[in-house]
Parts: C-alpha cells; structure tokens; sequence
C-alpha cells in the first residue's frame, strides 16, 4: 500500500464565494456577488490565458476546488471547469479530485451529482459537533446538519472523506474538544484535518480579540489540546502526517495538499489563487470584480510574481518539509541542493536532537510531536540571511 | 575692553525651575536675540537635551546691555549643566564667572541641587543675586521661597528679585541688578596670559572648541599657546566671542569670555578646568582648581551582533572626541566575547552614551550590570582596585575590600523623614545631620556607598517622596565594607556578564530578586532556561524558565507559503536583538535587569 504522494503536479480552484462570511476565517471570498454569474466562464477565460505558458513536464494528477465554498457551484458549473481542464492539460489517469463542501449547502441529490463528475474525495467543514461552537463560529450549519453531510456523503459515494475540525475555542474544554473528535471518528473519516484556531489579521475575531472581547487560550492550553488531539487519533490507528492533517494511513493522505509541503509544481486558478510554477510563486489578484475584468480584457489575473533562488528554495524546502511526518529525505536534500542538511545545519540540529524535538529515523530527519508544535521557533532559526 | 563694563554670570537652578526660559529672556531683552529666532530653550542643542529637558554640557552667550546708567555692558551668560554627574563641569563654570543668578521656583521652592551648586558658587566667590522664577504662577508661593531664600543665604528679603520667565515681569530690574551686583572682572590685562578652559566641544570641522575665560594677559589670533595639564602646544587658529554664532575676533582680553579653535583634535587635548597660557614668556602657575575627572561607574558595553566590535570602537572613539568624561578599554567576556569597560561618571551619563551609540551609530548593545571601583587588599599585602567583578579576586586571599562611599545631600518636606530614613537604613546609609532650611524644608545629609546609589536609589527616593526630594552627592571617601561577588549562572554555565559585586547581607536578597527578575526578562525558548544565583560555589536561589510548548502556525497552504517564510524570516530577524549565550536568547535588557528590579514586586 504506497502512500499517496506524489511528484506530478496539481491544480488548485478557488471559488470565492459564501453565503456567509465566517468571522474566523481569512480565506478571500465574497457573499452576493455580481460577478458570481460570470465566475465559470471567468474561469474557462484564465485556463485558456495560461494554457500557452503551462509546459507540462508530467500530468496534472490533482484538482482541488477550494474555498470559500465549492459546495455554491452547480454540477454543471464544475462540469464545464473540469472538461475544460481536460482538454486543456494533461491529466493522469488516477487524478484526485476534492471537492470542498459546506454542511449547510448540500443535499443528496447533488452530492451523487457531484460524485459523477468524477469528484472522488470530499473535504467536509464539519468543524464541530456542538451547536454553541458552530454558532461562535458563526457557521451556517448545526449539528444535525453536519451528522447529515457526512451520512450523505456516505450514501452519494464518497469512499474518501476528509472532515474539517477547529480545537481551542475560547472557553472549550478539553472534553468538548475530545467529543468532537470521537464524533468524527464515529464516522469513520478517510482523513481528518485539526486546525487551532488562529485569530488572523483582518478578520472579525482578530479585532474582538484585540478589543478584549474574545480572549484566546493562551499558548500552553493550545499545546495541550494539541496533545491530546494527536495522542487521540494516533490510538484511533490514524497517522499525523502533518501539523494539522491526518490520514487513516498513508493512502489516504492529501495528495493535493502533500503537495505544498514537498515543493511540487501547482497551477492555481480563480481570483486569490497561488500557484508555484517553474520555480515561481505566483498569486492571482484578490479581488473578483478585477478578476473579472483581467480576464476578460484577456490580461492575466496575476499580480504578484516571485522567482525562488536556490537560497530561498532550500529554506523553504526545509521548513514545508519539517510540517510532514516524513521530514527531510536526506539524500533527496543532498541531491537537489549539492550539499548534506546534517552538516550544513548541524548547530542547529543538535540541539533539537539532543533535547527530542527532532529525530533522525533512517534517511529522514523530522521533527517530534513535541517540535513540531514549537516548529515556528524552530524553523525560522534555518534561514540564513544571505547577505550576510 | 574695559573690564568695568563686563559681567559674567551663571545661573543656578534646578531643573524645571525655567532656567533656560529666563535666559532666552534675557536674551530677548538684550536684543542678542529676536523673538523671531527665539526656539524654545536656545541654549540647549543636544537632541537629547532637549527631550531629556535638562542640559548636559554647558555653553556661554554674549549680550550688549544699555544700563540706566547710560553705558553699555558686555554680559556673559555662563549656562552650567543640570545634573550632579557633570558636577565638575558645573563648578568650572562657575570659576568662570564672578557672580551667579540663583533661580528658584516659586512654586517648588529651594531643591538640594540648588543647594550644592549654591555652595560650589559660594566656595568660588561668587555674587548671588537671588531670584525667585515663575511668580506668575498661580500656585506660586512667594512668601514661602522668600523665607527659605533668606534662610539659605542670610540675605534680606529686599535684595531678592521677583521675575517671571514666562511674561518677562521683573527682567528689565534683573538686568540693573546683575550691574549694580556682581563686581566686575578683576584681571591684569598685561599680565601673562591664564585663560580657563570652562568647556570644550568637538566640532567635525574644526576639531576641539575650547570655550575660555581670559583672567589675565591677553590672547591673539595666531599666538602660539600651551596647554598647563595636558602640557600640548597649539596655536590659536581662531578666537572669537560667542554671540548665538561663534564670532572670530583679533583679540581676547582679561575678562572677557569666548572661544578658541587650537587644531586640537580632540577634547582630551583641552580638558575642562585646564588654563592656556602662551607656549613662550607663559604664566607660571595655572589656574587653580583643576581636576581630572575619574568616571565613578564602570560598565561593560558589547555589540549584540559581535561583527560590530569594531563600529563599536570606531562608536566610542567618535564620542570620546566630543567627551572627556568617557574612558573606554578593550575587554572580553565568555558570554558575550569582546567588547569595552567604559567607565561614566555616573548612570545617567550610562544612558545618554548608551542612547547615543544605539541612536547615533545604530548599533545594538549590551550594557552589562554597572558597578563602581573596589579597592581590595590582598593577603600579599597589595592591593588591586577592580572595575569589573569579572576580576573580583579569589576570596581566599581576600583581606578586606573598600568601596567608594558619597556624600550626599537630601532635601526634602519634613513629611518624608521618615521614609528616607528608611530607604537610607536599606541602602547601607551612614546618616550624618538633618538640619531644616525652613519649616517646609529639610536637609537631610548622608554618607552613602555610591554603588547602592548606582542600583535604583533615585527612583526609589523619587517615589518615597512622591518627587518632592530632591538629591544630590559627591566623593567623599572609601570606606571599608563586606563584599562578595554574586555570580547567575544559565543553565548551569555562569554568565559574566551579570555577576555583581554585592554587600554580604543583601547578597541573599539581591540573588533571589534577579532569578526572579530574569525570569520576567527571558522569554520562554525552545528549551527550558535554568537561572540561578551562587555566591562562590553555594546556589542560593533558582528560577526556571518553562520551555516553550507551542508556537506553530496551523494553516499553510498554497497561497500561505510565501507569506509564512517571510514571518519565519522575520522572526528570526527578531531574535538578533537578543544575545546567544550557550543554547540560550537573552535579551538586551536582561543585562541590566540589576537596574530595573523595582518594577518586580514580590
């Protein structure tokens, strides 16, 4: 059984829109647009602006549709996008298409509908089970609804389900927090994603949280739902593979998301959207009406371009690579960067070793559980300011 | 010139009291100065003079005064620095001048500041005429200051001047009182040439100002000088009389004030108190009163990032050359490898150099735990004097040690005798006299260790008597105490740089406070932080600092990559502002966490 990682690249959709806003979240999207009714073939427009440059070395074996909320397109809508995908790039012939859905915006019907698209996993924002919790996130669904999503789900033909959960609410205790997960894994989920709450710069719980009105857990509580979190799915047979995400075992892990984290070539298309693509990221405007207008003037939405030097790729390399279970491949580091991470970086490295943030199994080197929830203090020690 | 038409004058008074707004009035009224010209507070430069409000190196200004009487007078105006670190700056100024205007604030009345450079003035044989500033205040108590005046000085009431800086009340009968008053200059104008140096600056255009006092002979363009103490020749490039711009003239006579540009390069050459005479057919005797200033406080300074040793000398060589107080030699530390002792000639002169260097250089520095000069005899019968507890001597051959003791002077409203007395009794005080100027006024006097002084006394005494003291001190003596060296150790490894030179029955204390202390001060790292104080080799207090359990960011995706690298960039920016010693970040302040201990209350 291989894990479900691989090296050709994927493509990843953003669909802006919500039919409400959540406070917590930092995501762009819209509610109520004008431009809503244009979106498909917006994006039809963008795929064919890019399709001259996109020099395809392997297939595409990912499609994501991310949010926002898929959920809002209609079968049809995701049709036209996905058939003009395929005429368009090359795909493999196992390609992983996940669709994100909204437990308030489904019903069976389009769930199945859905699944004939070809969509094959489904990414469910459950992110609790208890109605207090939903309504502090301001979700548009409750409880029963979520129960109902993921019962559909199962009925539509969904035979890998990923849910969304976010631990450390203010005023949640460890016991609401651990009925929520033994909730999910009554359904037994193909993936689970376990997001802390982070209070973002811009969004409306950033600024009650800076007026007072929302106090965060503070650190210590976090690492200990953390804690608690890993050692409760790790017993439930699931593996962590990353700092949020966990898998039912190796095949079940994200492909598209795995991506990210190794380095691997994305196109992203939609207003918002980020793609790394020949050694560049790359981020489309955030704005739909602007959106709108670039592609339709037949100009590329982009807007933001920056090429990765080999200093920079390696950084990143490191640190996206220390999020995963699987770390840094030694002899993969050597290879691509022509010089050993273990001597490179040794200063640093043992210490993490000699206090068991950071263990090298076999030819991987990889941080425990215990670094990876300080992981930023300990990632950002690996860049080296190359002017210096 | 004609000396009788010459006055030179200072002004004495406690900050705040509007010394600088009465001069700039004087100024005004003068005609020296326009009130289109007039920016607040001319006569202080310095940035950060004027946002610490208080002067630190003094200047002189020239004014032409038409008296009553139908002449016109030169007056001098002598500006003094306003804190007791520069107090032998203030009383060369003062031996600049023959008579001194003794401002005090109508509403705050007579401060212990006031009082010693009252006396330094005294000692110098000055005229006082005495002025009580700021009556247009509505809190203004006139009687009350008057009374405390005549005490201080057993002067009548009559001869106190009454004037308001702000509205220029009372000014026009100042300027006649300054004539009537102070006599004016007594020199031999064809005597040989002795000429006080009461200032120096550094100018980059022109290497060493020195600001002078002719007393006898006379000074040409061109002459070639001598310096008395530091024994260098020069030649008087320039001399000019000090107008709100430096004005060149051909000659200075006895008398007069003004200023000399020598090709000094810098202000070591042409120390403060020093006398210039001419290099041939000179004087043979200098001016009396010269001292070399010794720096009392002695600190390490090290850059943070330690490929910044050399700016930081390049730093202090720059600084020097505009500041004869500042000593500075190379040292090393195990924590924070090479940097300087610097010696100051007190804590605020710490800051100011510190601040400048940060501001000025942009350079980050560590400056460690401030102690005085120990003089500590040996069994071999010598005896070492040692500015840097790094060198504290094995206690083994440890006769006994000295410390430097100050005599200081506090005034006070009798209401917080008590808790002077009190704060004294902690800092180790020998209580010497408490005398009252008035009913509302007490002179409480004291010989204190000065490195009690050093740590948190002022701040301390500021809030014990909810700053209506006021302080002010001077080398007395060294006098011998029990000593030991406190040592905090991170992690088990000692860190030099915080070791102290401590007093035997505070040293428990001292070393549970700064564990705790430090432990506010030290964030928390990836690695539990262990801080404890020894003395020798006996642990006497323990802190930790719990490792840090999470700091991770949930979320990063395709559009997060970018954003997120350049946060992890900028946190590790962050952490160049701290120091690594071993495994461990500290902090900048942690260094001088010794000075900032009060904040942590049990």
């Amino acid at each position: 059984m291989a894990a479900n990682i691989s090296s050709n690249p994927g493509i990843y959709l953003h669909i802006p829109f919500c039919q409400k806003k959540c406070p917590y979240c930092d995501f762009y999207s819209v509610v109520d647009s004008e431009y809503r009714d244009h979106f498909v073939d917006d994006i039809l427009k963008e795929i064919a602006l890019i399709a001259g440059s996109v020099k395809q070395k392997a297939p595409f074996d990912t499609i994501y549709f991310g949010g926002g909320t898929p959920s809002l397109l209609t079968v049809r809508e995701i049709e036209t996008i996905l058939i003009a995908l395929y005429h368009t790039f090359s795909f493999s012939a196992t390609v992983e298409i996940t669709l994100e859905a909204n437990p308030g915006t489904i019903d069976l019907p389009r769930l199945k509908a859905y699944r004939q698209t070809g969509i094959n996993r489904l990414s469910l924002g459950i992110q609790s089970f208890i109605n207090r919790e939903l309504q502090f996130l301001g979700r548009i669904h409750d409880r029963q609804e979520a129960i109902q999503a993921i019962e559909m789900a199962r009925q539509a033909g969904f035979r890998n389900l990923s849910l969304d959960l976010i631990f450390a609410l203010p005023g949640q205790s460890k016991n609401d927090w651990l009925e929520n997960l033994r909730m999910a894994l009554s359904f037994h989920p193909e993936h689970l994603s376990a997001y802390n709450l982070i209070f973002e710069q811009g969004t409306p719980f950033f600024n009650r949280m800076k007026a007072g009105k929302i106090i965060p857990k503070n650190p210590d509580d976090e690492a200990r739902f953390f804690e608690a979190t890993v050692e409760y799915l790790r017993e439930a047979g699931f593996l962590p593979y990353e700092i949020s995400n966990y898998a039912r075992n190796e095949q079940f892990i994200s492909r598209h998301n795995y991506k990210y984290w190794t380095h691997t070539p994305y196109l992203g298309l939609g207003p918002a959207a980020h793609s790394y693509w020949d050694e560049e990221r790359r981020g489309n405007v955030r704005s739909v009406k602007q959106y709108h207008q670039m592609v339709q003037n037949r100009r590329l939405p982009r807007v933001f371009s920056e090429r990765i030097d080999a200093h920079t790729r390696e950084f990143e390399h490191i640190f996206l690579g220390l999020r995963t279970y699987n770390g840094i491949d030694l002899a993969m580091f050597e290879q691509q960067f022509r010089h050993s991470f273990l001597n490179r970086y040794e200063t640093i490295i043992t210490p993490l070793l000699d206090h068991n943030l950071a263990e090298q199994k076999r030819d991987h080197f990889r941080l425990t559980q215990k670094g990876l929830f300080i992981s930023d203090e300990i990632l950002s020690q690996f860049w080296a300011d190359p002017h210096v | 010139m004609q000396q009788q038409y010459i006055r030179n004058f200072c002004i004495i008074a406690h900050i705040d009291h509007g010394k600088s707004t009465l001069a700039d009035r004087l100024l005004e009224q003068t005609h020296t100065i326009s009130q289109r010209e007039l920016k607040d507070q001319v006569l202080d430069d310095m940035d950060l003079e004027r946002e610490r409000g208080i002067t630190i190196k003094s200047h002189a200004i020239r004014m032409h005064y038409k008296a009553r009487d139908g002449h016109e007078y030169i007056f001098n105006l002598i500006d003094t620095p306003g804190h007791v670190d520069f107090s032998y700056e203030v009383s060369r100024s003062l031996a600049a001048a023959e008579g001194a205007l003794l401002v005090v604030d109508a509403a705050q009345g007579i401060e212990a500041q006031t009082i010693s450079n009252l006396y330094m003035a005294i000692e110098n044989d000055l005229q006082i005429i005495p002025v009580i500033n700021k009556i247009d205040l509505p809190s203004a108590q006139i009687d009350v200051v008057t009374h405390q005046i005549v005490e201080l000085l057993g002067c009548g009431e009559e001869e106190i001047l009454l004037v308001s800086g702000k509205t220029g009340q009372g000014v026009d009968a100042l300027l006649e009182a300054i004539i009537r008053h102070i006599p004016p200059p007594q020199g031999d104008p064809d005597g040989k040439l002795q000429a006080l140096i009461f200032d120096s600056i550094f100018d980059p255009y022109r290497g060493a100002i020195s600001y002078i006092r002719i007393f006898n002979g006379r000074l040409n363009k061109n002459d070639s000088i001598r310096f008395f103490n530091t024994r260098r020749s020069f030649l008087a490039e320039e001399i000019g009389i000090l107008k709100l711009k430096r004005e060149a003239v051909n000659q200075l006579t006895a008398g007069e004030v003004g200023y000399l540009v020598s090709g000094a390069k810098n202000v070591q050459d042409t120390r403060v108190g020093d006398t210039v005479t001419h290099a041939k057919d000179g004087a043979d005797q200098p001016l009396p009163g010269y001292k070399e200033v010794k720096p009392m406080v002695f600190s390490g300074l090290y850059p943070v990032v330690t490929e910044d040793f050399e700016n930081l000398r390049e730093a202090l060589d720059k600084l020097a050359l505009n500041d004869s107080a500042l000593t500075y030699e190379p040292e090393t530390s195990k924590a924070l490898g090479f940097g300087f002792r610097v010696g100051f000639l007190g804590l605020l002169h710490m800051e100011i150099v510190h601040e400048r260097l940060e501001r000025e250089f942009d350079l980050s520095i560590i400056n460690t735990v401030p102690n005085v000069v120990f003089k500590i005899n040996l069994t071999n019968g010598r005896t070492v004097e040692i500015d840097n507890p790094a060198d504290f001597p094995d206690p083994v051959t440890i006769v006994s040690i000295e410390e430097p003791y100050i005599f200081a002077q506090i005034i006070t409203p009798p209401e917080y005798i008590g808790a002077i007395m009190k704060l004294s009794t902690e800092k180790r005080a020998i209580f010497k006299t408490t005398e009252y100027i008035d009913p509302s006024r007490a002179d409480m006097q004291f010989f204190f260790p000065l490195s009690e002084v050093i740590f948190d006394f002022y701040d301390k005494l500021k809030s014990v008597t909810r700053g209506y003291a006021s302080f002010d001190y001077e080398f007395d003596q060294y006098r011998e105490s029990k000593m030991i060296k406190l040592d905090i150790l991170i992690n088990g490894e000692p860190l030099d740089a915080l070791s102290t030179i401590v007093h035997i029955d505070k040293a428990y204390e001292m070393g549970q406070r700064l564990c705790r202390h430090l432990k506010e001060l030290i964030p928390r790292q990836m690695f539990e932080v262990i801080i404890q104080a020894a003395i020798g080799t006996k642990i006497i207090s323990r802190q930790t600092v719990k490792a840090l359990r999470k700091n991770v960011t949930a979320k990063c995706y395709g559009g997060d990559i970018s954003r997120k690298r350049k946060l992890l960039e900028k946190q590790k920016e962050g952490k160049k502002r701290m120091k690594q010693v071993g495994r461990v970040n500290i902090p900048q302040q942690a260094f001088l966490a010794v000075l900032s201990m009060e904040t942590d209350k049990k």
